[in-house]
């Protein structure tokens, strides 16, 4: 029973240079009540990948994938109108910014009972009913109080919280948190994510959890996903990544949080990358971290293919770094 | 709110002592014995003359001349015209139904088709659509509406006999003035005409609104266009779009309740357009608003009336900026005090 | 009540350079640019292009249609007026006045306008406060209805409505002068440079003006295209320029009595002031698009 399986997504957007591919073959796959973490910088397409799955990308945008299920369900093969309603019942989406997430000019109540409605309630008291019972279950206090607000007038973490209410009203199968904590204060960030696991927990909802800060993943995933400039480079168990990041990428990622991972107590980092990550429309040939990889060679020209390492997970490099790297970090 | 409320009344004293102060100087201005232009054909020396003289304060300083301009102004005294010799204030009023009439119908029209207009443009950004509104709505904003007033009549009065040329119902029929407003009045007077009154106002009015409408609307057509542009893009837009809202309510409600936000302050600013449009609108279509009343009071260098009218029409105006200041609040909850 | 709000940035470098390329990328402003310049030169030579003179009467052709149909004469291309006055010369002509006269309007309302603005923006209290008042009041007035109070106290005539108009079009000058001033007072390098000690008025030469000037372009465009139509519009009421001046208002109203009888008099001159102002409203677009990128579309 997989919860979500996609082949070979890709999106493009036109542009008045030629089409850019934003997102290019991803494949992944997650079962019920998985936790899945996605990593990259910014820039790297987390969000796409986000909206292509929830099917809310830009009109001008083009999506194509060989395989895109939801709970069993092959979205390509649904119409527009269907496919709608499908994902609206089986997945919800929160994001970044909670306070232009919701819209300024009605209150927290008309939302989620709007929400709530959709889902097949149609007595307004019996709306309302579920509506406190949905605050309650995200740990907000004061229902009543808080339906009668607007979103200006709660705190992010709070309207966070009301955006996640809204999202588990309709009891669905996955829940996307895009950037959940980023515009949060630091002491919110981990309650929100507690929230976000103990819904998932209790409900048997799978979690997408993205992110660029892989502190945030290490404690809550069981399976991480490092993208960048719209490719995976690493699929594989959070702690194996954890562990042994085997794509350079990866290493650098976990390398530029401290307090991760053996290595830091040296003081130096291995791998920190140069530059920045490349504009969508002027990507390297071959491998697309190349010009900012220490250890890339002349190979890195040709563009690598996302390969399994065994008891490991799927990488894309042609010199994936090895199992026992502890020995090359004290080398250095 | 209250804080909003209390802010609206100090403008409004302000302005309403300001605009009196400008006309009081501007009095001073006009050429010619200030006794005859109030009170018409007076003859210096007579009793009623010195009485007048009296009476404006001529004898006294200037700031007690404007203290009794003020008295006289808050009393609803404006003077007398001094062509009918009737009182400025009742006569501005049997005038500004007629008026307020025209331009209510026009802002209807301009809102309903500017604002739709609009949505569409921004719904279909880049397409044939958007392009068509934008261009129809710059042509509208640039049109001279006495030219566009005298081309509507020439095409669908003169020559397809479709709609009257002028005034606001035919003479055959006899309508007693009630409210003023003459689509009520030829419903009260229903048992003597039955529709066919209604009818004809109706048909009278529609297009001298048209023409008032055209600026409005093509203000209000842009103005709509790129709130909703810009909403669009918002991310309750996609919260909405993935709760399974249906697109027709993520446009036509959840979009365009935040796009009227920015679209009220302009609909203030278009009472003032639709006042000045009304002049010419008026003269056009011989209608009998105060518009027209204003211009031959020009002509007629009737001083108390042009005074009289032009102070009530700023008035008025500052009223509807007062308003639609509060409607603003009213409108956006991000006006609110956090609670 | 609305603050016109253009224009946040600190300026960067080439930024000249950078709404040159803009502004050729906007298709309908170089289109109003292009109208804009045939009817400039139309203005500057009009004794050269116009076949007669705008006065001279030809009672043996009393309104012609024109050229291009069945009744008309190919010596008057858009016919002649109920006096015989070739309608194309007047057209010409009255170009003159248009531009002329509106360009006048706008140097007045905007000199008086940048002062005024400068004062209320550079000083606080009791001075900015009157000042303000007294612009929302000239606003709250509608502007016909001022500028024919204004002319009905001075009188009728071409030189009082150029004033009257100039008067109507002074607080939206003030208020974009006073309002950029404000938010550039903030800036860092204004900040700095009173700390330098410069005083005011070099400061508003030097610091302020080169940093308000895109907002002001763009509403001298704006103040262009009313200033036009007001003119025309008290023209059209007998109010403004009296005949037998081409005026184009002016001209609308004296053929508004032969609307059915010779409609091409009707017509044509109104085309002429839509065009005008058309051309002036999409150059003022592609200015307001080319300096302040943001608000583009
Ligand atoms: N409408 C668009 N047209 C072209 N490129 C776009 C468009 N929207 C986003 N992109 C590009 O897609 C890439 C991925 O963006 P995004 O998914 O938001 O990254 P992330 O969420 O990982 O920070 C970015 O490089 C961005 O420039
Ligand atoms: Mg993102």
């Amino acid at each position: 029973m997989k919860l979500l399986h996609i082949e070979n997504l890709s999106v493009e957007f036109p542009t008045h240079k030629g089409p850019v591919t934003v997102l290019d073959k991803v494949s992944l796959r997650m079962e019920r009540g998985e936790v899945l973490g996605i990593v990259g910088e910014s820039g790297s397409g987390k969000s796409m990948l986000a909206l292509a799955i929830m099917g809310l990308l830009a009109p001008n945008a083009s999506l194509k994938a060989d395989y895109l299920s939801l709970n069993n369900q092959d979205l390509m093969k649904l119409t527009e109108e269907q496919r709608k309603l499908f994902v609206a019942q089986n997945a919800s989406i929160i994001f970044q910014e909670p306070q232009t997430s919701m819209n300024p000019c009605f209150t927290i109540g008309r939302q989620l009972m709007e929400t709530i409605e959709l889902h097949g309630i149609r007595r307004p008291k019996k709306q309302k009913q579920r509506a406190r019972e949905l605050l309650d279950a995200v740990g907000i206090n004061e229902p009543e109080l808080r339906l009668k607000q607007y979103p200006h007038q709660l705190s992010g973490g709070m309207n966070q919280r009301v955006m996640i209410a809204m999202a588990i009203a309709a009891e669905p199968k996955l829940l996307i948190a895009d950037e959940p904590t980023t515009a949060l204060d630091v002491t919110i960030q981990s309650q929100i994510i507690e929230l976000l696991l103990e819904l998932n927990r209790s409900r048997e909802m799978g979690l997408m959890l993205i992110t660029h800060d892989f502190a945030l993943m290490s404690e809550s995933t069981q399976r991480v996903c490092v993208m960048y400039s719209g490719q995976i480079m690493e699929n594989a168990p959070t702690e194996s990544i954890l562990e042994n990041p085997r794509h350079p990428y990866s290493r650098a990622l976990l390398d530029s949080i401290p307090h991760i991972g053996e290595r830091h107590h040296m003081g130096q980092r291995l791998y920190s990358l140069k530059g920045t990550i490349p504009a969508i429309d002027h990507l390297p040939v071959g491998c697309r971290l190349g010009p900012r990889c220490p250890k890339a060679a002349k190979e890195c020209v040709k563009p690598p293919r996302l390969e399994k390492i065994d008891q490991h997970g799927l990488v894309r490099c042609h010199f994936p770094l090895e199992k026992e790297n502890q020995s090359e970090g004290s080398s250095q | 709110m209250i804080k909003i409320l209390l802010k609206q009344l100090t403008i409004l004293i302000l302005s309403f002592t300001g605009i009196t102060i400008i006309f009081f100087s501007l009095a001073q201005l006009v050429p010619g014995d200030p006794v005859i232009l109030h009170y018409g054909n007076l003859t210096p020396g007579t009793e009623q003359y010195e009485n007048a003289y009296q009476e404006l304060g001529l004898d006294e300083s200037l700031v007690r001349q404007y203290l009794i301009f003020i008295k006289d102004v808050l009393q609803g005294d404006l003077g007398r015209s001094t062509v009918t010799n009737h009182s400025v204030l009742e006569e501005f009023f049997t005038f500004f139904p007629a008026t307020i009439e025209l331009s209510l119908f026009a802002i209807l029209i301009a809102l309903v088709f500017g604002v739709g207009a609009g949505v569409l443009a921004a719904v279909n950004k880049n397409t044939w659509i958007d392009n068509l509104v934008i261009s129809s709505s710059l042509i509208g904003y640039s049109m001279p509406i006495f030219w566009w007033g005298m081309l509507l009549i020439l095409l669908f009065s003169l020559n397809l006999g479709l709609t009257p040329v002028a005034g606001r119902i035919s003479f055959v029929f006899d309508i007693e003035p009630v409210t003023g407003f003459m689509l009520i009045d030829t419903l009260l007077a229903y048992p003597k005409y039955e529709f066919a009154a209604f009818y004809d106002a109706l048909l009278h009015l529609i297009l001298p609104s048209v023409v008032l409408a055209t600026v409005p609307l093509a203000v209000i057509a842009r103005m709509t266009r790129s709130a909703m542009i810009e909403v669009l893009s918002a991310d309750y837009i996609l919260t909405a779009k993935a709760k399974g809202v249906s697109n027709f309510k993520i446009i036509w409600v959840h979009a365009l309740r935040n796009a009227l936000i920015p679209l009220v302050t302009v609909l203030g600013l278009q009472s003032s357009v639709l006042l000045t449009g009304a002049i010419l609108t008026e003269t056009i279509f011989a209608w009998p608003g105060v518009g027209k009343w204003m211009v031959e009071a020009i002509f007629r260098r009737d001083y108390p009336s042009i005074q009289g009218g032009v102070l009530l029409i700023a008035v008025f105006v500052i009223l509807i900026n007062a308003t639609v200041d509060l409607l603003y609040a009213a409108i956006n909850p991000r006006m609110r005090r956090p609670e | 009540m609305i603050e016109v709000k253009i224009y946040k940035d600190i300026p960067i470098p080439g930024r000249w350079r950078q709404f040159n390329r803009q502004f050729r990328q906007h298709k309908g402003a170089m289109l109003g640019l292009f109208f804009l310049l045939i009817i400039l030169i139309a203005s500057v030579f009009a004794p050269i292009i116009a076949p007669y003179d705008p006065a001279e009467q030809f009672p043996e052709f009393l309104r012609k249609p024109p050229a291009w149909t069945d009744d008309g004469n190919r010596e008057f291309i858009f016919g002649t007026d109920d006096l015989g006055r070739d309608v194309f010369s007047r057209i010409i002509y009255g170009s003159q006045l248009s531009l002329g006269l509106s360009a006048v309007v706008v140097f007045i309302a905007a000199i008086f306008g940048i002062l005024l603005g400068a004062i209320a923006g550079l000083s606080r209290g009791f001075i900015e406060f009157s000042i303000l008042r007294l612009m929302d009041i000239i606003l709250a007035v509608p502007s016909l209805l001022l500028a024919i109070v204004i002319i009905a106290i001075i009188g009728p005539g071409l030189p009082n409505a150029i004033y009257a108009v100039a008067i109507v079009l002074i607080p939206h000058f003030v208020r974009i002068v006073r309002a950029s001033i404000k938010e550039e007072m903030n800036k860092d390098y204004v900040v700095a440079a009173r700390l330098d000690g410069a005083n005011k008025a070099r400061l508003f030469t030097h610091s302020i003006l080169p940093n308000i000037l895109p907002p002001l372009i763009v509403q001298v465009s704006l103040a262009f295209s009313t200033a036009i139509i007001d003119i025309a519009a008290l023209g059209f009421l007998g109010l403004g320029a009296q005949p037998p001046n081409p005026e184009w208002g002016t001209i609308l109203s004296q053929s508004r009595d032969y609307i059915q009888l010779a409609p091409w008099t009707v017509t044509i001159p109104g085309v002429a002031i839509l065009i005008t102002v058309l051309s002036i409203n999409l150059v003022g677009d592609g200015l307001r698009d080319a300096l302040d990128p943001k608000d583009g579309s």
